[in-house]
């Protein structure tokens, strides 16, 4: 009854005008005013074509997904789509959107193709397929409205995005020794320096080559030998988790790399991803954002994804864990058994686990993993 | 003090009702309701709909003088409304709904005086209404309404219409009101999208737009040809909004009173021999002379507008001297009205009504013309004369453009009833005149007692003679004048053998009343053709007839058409109108091409009929095969269709792998599934939002289907290995049961 009334309400316009060819063709056959019945079979007309119209308009057009940049979780993505008419008539006048407001195509020409950008809101991160795209058309005259639902291929990546972390908070969370030393070669030992390079967007002004930018015009960093050792170690226990705790893992870890590449650090991330323990390492941020959008639980339990972290940490290093889920003893007899240092900041419930709203300060940097557990 | 200053102000004269209503009035009035509409095209467009509207019905309405106000102000109105769209012009909304009161209060005012036509008050209040809202149009919605009120308008001016005239209207409206409905999409449209209309409605693509526009048009019109063509026609005059040129009585002189005028105003002269005119048919005289010739124009006489397909009475004879019919009484009866409707007593039964509206449309005899008998006059004068035979006459003869109407009352007779009512020996002294006839031939006399003695009812008496002549003679408007001295229906029966309708009804008559059946001589109109576009019988010229009607017992005057081609008993066997227009249509335009050509066409059209029934195999096939492909559709897309959609659905997926247009791996079968799960799903109100992932929609949802089916997605869309076959089979499974489930917690 409440969908009968909501289509009613929809076609307001179309009743009001087949109420009136109805009213018509009733005073015609009681009056026996032949120009009425014509009045109303050309109001019927009316109708019949845009039904028909609308429909047409929107027969065997072809929707791909051309560009789909990742954004952050919170913002809109801007999708670039092409429209294709395969037939040899010219369309005209119909909206595209993906949810949002919609886009207007005044016109595609015979067997021709345009291209319209839409957004999406994307308020959460993930690797999504490109939403269902909505073709909507009611041409010629506004009536009988009809949508048709594209699904493009294509994927449409959402970057996690933490709360902003300032420069204290790297101080406690990251490994301090890891830092001191970046500190060091940044005061210009000359034996360490790898290459120089282009300046990539959020690395630290401090290393531009200012002598060689001059001469070439283009902002210039110099890349040190050591970054890879000076690295954050970030594991991600994703394991069985899912939900709250996971997407709270998961922004934290955001807001880690964030910083950490801000700072020059170079991050690797260790995580499980389809069945595996992957890690990405390098000091560009998507490639850790695409992993990080990409995680959700998995069959794997945290202490394997721990012990796999802790076999590939550089020995002496740190591992700052965000745990989703429960650690494990496997996992931590690796660790101990490398004597790899680990942070952990625990989101899920449940044994060893500490209070979702734990504070960055209150990490215990270098703290041997067995401590902070015997601690807790 | 500031407290005070800015405390607000109770006004207490707000709190009675009156008030309290006027200032929540004034409040709505005040509020801004609705964007402002800035495309100039659409106005002008809107502007122009309405105008033809008020143009049409004013023209309808011979040209009112407030007509030529209502057309002098709405474009000023439309124009005031595009200068003021953005200003808030809530005192310009209150007196306009003063003056739609007014309006109002003038509609009732003079639909008091005038009930017999309520169609004229209501036009005038359509056209002021218009007017008045067309000085507040800001918003798109407003001029929307315009639109329809225009379309109201040219509907109005198709009630009052009564020629081919209003077609010229229609022809503007139609492509000007279409593309303002174009307009309002596109301005809509750009509301949607945050365009500007500006943008999309320019002047400049202006002519763009109307050949846009002429292109739909086309479609249009073969639509509405096929609804127009196959729309139901069903006879009856239900709405009594009976017209009457009520006005005319004050401008035309009584130059009768009640004799018979010819439509050029003259009296009949016995001196001067009769002649056949082209627009002037000599029968219609206080006598009519059988030896008179000549042929009559094609021009259209009179329009009608009738309930029921009849022939028009004009007047009645009964003495005959075998050369000439005239009226054995020549008193008449005056009948007087106020106004409208002039009741006319009715003599016999009378249980079917026949409701008609005559439009003069050209000068005629002062006969007022009608299916017998009449009942109800809506006559524009105040008097009108009445002979004993009930033929009516008016005051002054119908000028052009006079509109009367009249109910007239029939008996409501089946044949086989009017079989049962024997004939009688005697008959009663007001039906003596009836049985009057000269000394006729004793072959004559003969004939036609071997025709009828074998019937014991006057009525099958009566059929017998009509059939005897409708099938032995010949009609033929080309005839010599018969011989000095001969008794014509002899010299026709026996000598001649032909005639046309004057001989027919002559014989049919003196016939009937050698047989002992009351008879006169009628004559008037055939019903004429019906115009489907108009609704409204046209009359020609020649298409004055003359017939006979008998009188039989209980019953009352039954007519009789002894002219051969003609129908037998025009009263009973009414010709089957189609309810659908197509055939009416085929018949109209045989009026208007001839029977040649129709011939003609009508073998063509014979021919691929024949070919067409040849080939029915391949059309039952064809209709077998359409049914089937929408069983199988539906079966595709229904949730109900149980196995057979199970079975459909397989065979689509099988037919889509062999036209290599399915899944070509696993892995698409899979992605398709979900696809699949993702459109049942929305059908059933669970539309997955863009920014859901696949993961947390089907958390939400708690299914295990839907849980299964995403597993299989994800598996397919971010593996780098090889699917199983077994993984899209599970997929699959999933879907036809998710399919199957009405009941599941989805679909609640």
């Amino acid at each position: 009854m409440r969908r009968l009334l909501k289509s009613i309400l929809a076609h307001t316009d179309e009743l009001v005008l087949a109420f009136i060819a109805f009213f018509l063709f009733f005073v015609a056959t009681n009056t026996q005013t032949g120009w009425l019945f014509v009045v109303s079979a050309l109001i019927g007309g009316v109708l019949a074509t845009n039904w028909l119209s609308s429909r047409a308009t929107l027969k065997g057009l072809r929707v791909r997904a051309l560009d789909t940049s990742p954004v952050f979780a919170g913002q809109q993505a801007r999708l670039r789509l092409e429209l294709e008419n395969p037939s040899g008539s010219e369309r005209r006048f119909l909206t595209v959107s993906a949810g949002q407001r919609p886009v207007l195509v005044s016109s595609i020409p015979a067997r021709g193709r345009v291209q319209v950008e839409v957004e999406v809101d994307c308020p959460r991160r993930g690797a999504f397929p490109v939403p269902p795209i909505s073709l909507y058309s009611a041409t010629p005259f506004g009536m009988f409205g009809v949508t048709r639902i594209h699904h493009p291929e294509g994927e449409l990546l959402v970057y996690p995005r933490g709360p902003h972390l300032d420069h204290s908070a790297l101080m406690q969370s990251a490994p301090r020794r890891a830092y001191h030393q970046r500190t060091h070669n940044r005061s210009g030992s000359s034996y360490d320096l790898r290459r120089i390079r282009p300046y990539e967007p959020g690395e630290d002004i401090r290393a531009v080559h200012w002598p060689l930018t001059a001469r070439t015009g283009q902002l210039m960093v110099r890349e040190h030998q050591e970054t890879s050792s000076r690295r954050l170690n970030l594991v991600v226990l994703n394991g069985s988790a899912s939900g709250e705790p996971l997407e709270l893992a998961i922004a934290a870890a955001a807001s880690l790399v964030e910083l950490a590449l801000r700072e020059g650090l170079a991050v690797r991330l260790v995580a499980a991803y389809q069945g595996q323990v992957v890690e990405r390492t390098g000091n560009r941020p998507h490639v850790h954002y695409e992993l990080l959008a990409r995680l959700g639980a998995e069959p794997l339990e945290g202490s394997a994804i721990l012990r796999q972290a802790a076999e590939k940490a550089e020995p002496q290093g740190t591992l700052l864990v965000l745990a989703a889920s429960p650690l494990g003893q496997e996992g931590w007899d690796a660790a101990r058994r490398r004597r790899i240092g680990a942070s952990v900041l625990a989101f899920h419930s449940g044994p060893h686990a500490v209070p979702v709203t734990v504070k960055l300060t209150r990490l215990q940097p270098d703290s041997d993993l067995a401590e902070v557990l015997a601690a807790r | 003090m500031t407290e005070h200053r800015n405390a607000p102000v109770v006004d207490n004269r707000r709190n009675a009702p009156v008030v309290a209503i006027f200032y929540n009035w004034l409040e709505f009035l005040k509020r801004q309701h609705h964007p402002a509409e800035n495309s100039l095209p659409f106005r002008i467009v809107t502007a122009l709909c309405v105008g033809i509207g008020i143009v049409a019905t004013c023209h309808q309405l011979e040209w009112p003088a407030y007509g030529f106000l209502t057309m002098l102000l709405t474009p000023v109105g439309f124009l005031v409304s595009y200068r003021l769209r953005h200003t808030n012009t809530w005192l310009v909304k209150a007196l306009l709904s003063v003056g739609m009161v007014a309006a109002l209060v003038q509609f009732f005012a003079h639909l008091a005086t005038s009930t017999y036509d309520p169609r004229l008050p209501l036009a005038e209040l359509l056209l002021w209404l218009q007017t008045l809202h067309s000085f507040d149009l800001p918003a798109r919605r407003d001029l929307n309404y315009s639109l329809l009120v225009g379309l109201i308008l040219v509907s109005l001016a198709a009630v009052l219409s009564t020629g081919m005239g209003y077609v010229f209207y229609l022809l503007l409206f139609c492509p000007t009101a279409l593309l303002a409905l174009h307009y309002s999409y596109l301005s809509k449209l750009g509301e949607v999208s945050l365009r500007a209309p500006e943008q999309l409605v320019r002047v400049s693509q202006l002519p763009a737009a109307g050949l846009r526009t002429a292109t739909s048009s086309l479609g249009l019109l073969a639509c509405a040809l096929l609804i127009f063509l196959f729309m139901p026609r069903y006879e009856g005059l239900r709405l009594r909004a009976l017209p009457v040129s009520w006005d005319i009585q004050f401008g035309l002189p009584k130059t009768s009173q009640g004799e018979i005028l010819n439509s050029n105003g003259e009296r009949y002269d016995p001196l001067r021999p009769q002649l056949l005119q082209q627009d002037n048919y000599a029968g219609f005289n206080p006598v009519v002379q059988l030896n008179a010739r000549g042929a009559l124009s094609e021009d259209v006489v009179m329009s009608v507008r009738s309930s029921d397909w009849t022939y028009y009475h004009a007047l009645a004879f009964d003495r005959y001297d075998g050369v000439t019919w005239s009226l054995s009484d020549t008193e008449l009866q005056t009948l007087t009205v106020e106004a409208p409707p002039l009741l006319i007593p009715l003599e016999g039964r009378g249980d079917r009504q026949i409701v008609q509206i005559f439009t003069i449309e050209r000068q005629m005899p002062n006969l007022i013309f009608g299916a017998f008998q009449p009942y109800q006059l809506f006559f524009p004068s105040t008097e009108i004369y009445a002979d004993h035979q009930l033929s009516l006459r008016s005051p002054f003869p119908l000028e052009k453009g006079m509109t009367y109407s009249l109910i007239s009352l029939a008996p409501r007779v089946a044949a086989y009833r009017m079989k049962k009512i024997s004939s009688r020996k005697t008959h009663p002294a007001p039906l003596q005149p009836f049985l009057q006839r000269p000394a006729l031939s004793p072959r004559l006399k003969k004939l036609v007692h071997e025709l009828t003695d074998k019937y014991p009812s006057d009525y099958e008496k009566a059929s017998a003679l009509c059939l005897y002549l409708q099938q032995n003679f010949r009609y033929t408007l080309e005839i010599p004048p018969f011989p000095e001295g001969s008794e014509m229906v002899d010299y026709f029966l026996f000598e001649q053998k032909s005639g046309y309708c004057e001989q027919f009804a002559t014989a049919m008559t003196v016939m009937c009343r050698e047989a002992g059946i009351p008879a006169r001589y009628v004559n008037g109109y055939l019903p004429g053709t019906y115009n489907p576009f108009t609704g409204s019988y046209e009359v020609k010229s020649n298409e004055a007839h003359a017939w006979t009607e008998i009188f039989i017992r209980t019953v009352g005057w039954v007519s009789f058409d002894a002219s051969p081609g003609f129908v037998a008993n025009p009263d009973l066997e009414q010709p089957v109108r189609s309810h659908f227009l197509l055939s009416t249509l085929l018949e109209y335009m045989k009026s208007k091409i001839g029977d040649e050509r129709l011939r003609a066409i009508e073998g063509f059209t014979g021919q691929a009929g024949r070919a067409v029934q040849r080939a029915w195999p391949l059309w039952v096939t064809l209709a077998l095969l359409a049914a089937a492909a929408a069983l199988f559709r539906w079966a595709l897309k229904s949730r109900r269709a149980g196995a057979l959609g199970r079975t459909a659905r397989k065979a689509s997926r099988l037919m889509a792998r062999a036209l290599g247009r399915g899944p070509k791996n696993a892995r698409e079968e899979v992605l398709q599934a979900y696809r699949e799960m993702e459109d049942v799903l929305a059908s059933r109100g669970r539309l997955r939002e863009p920014h859901v992932t696949p993961r947390h929609f089907a958390r939400n949802l708690s299914d295990a289907r839907v849980e299964k089916l995403t597993q299989g997605f994800e598996i397919a869309r971010y593996s780098d290995q090889p699917l199983p076959e077994s993984l899209a089979r599970t997929c699959n499974e999933a879907l036809e049961a998710l399919r199957q489930e009405g009941s599941s917690p989805i679909h609640n």
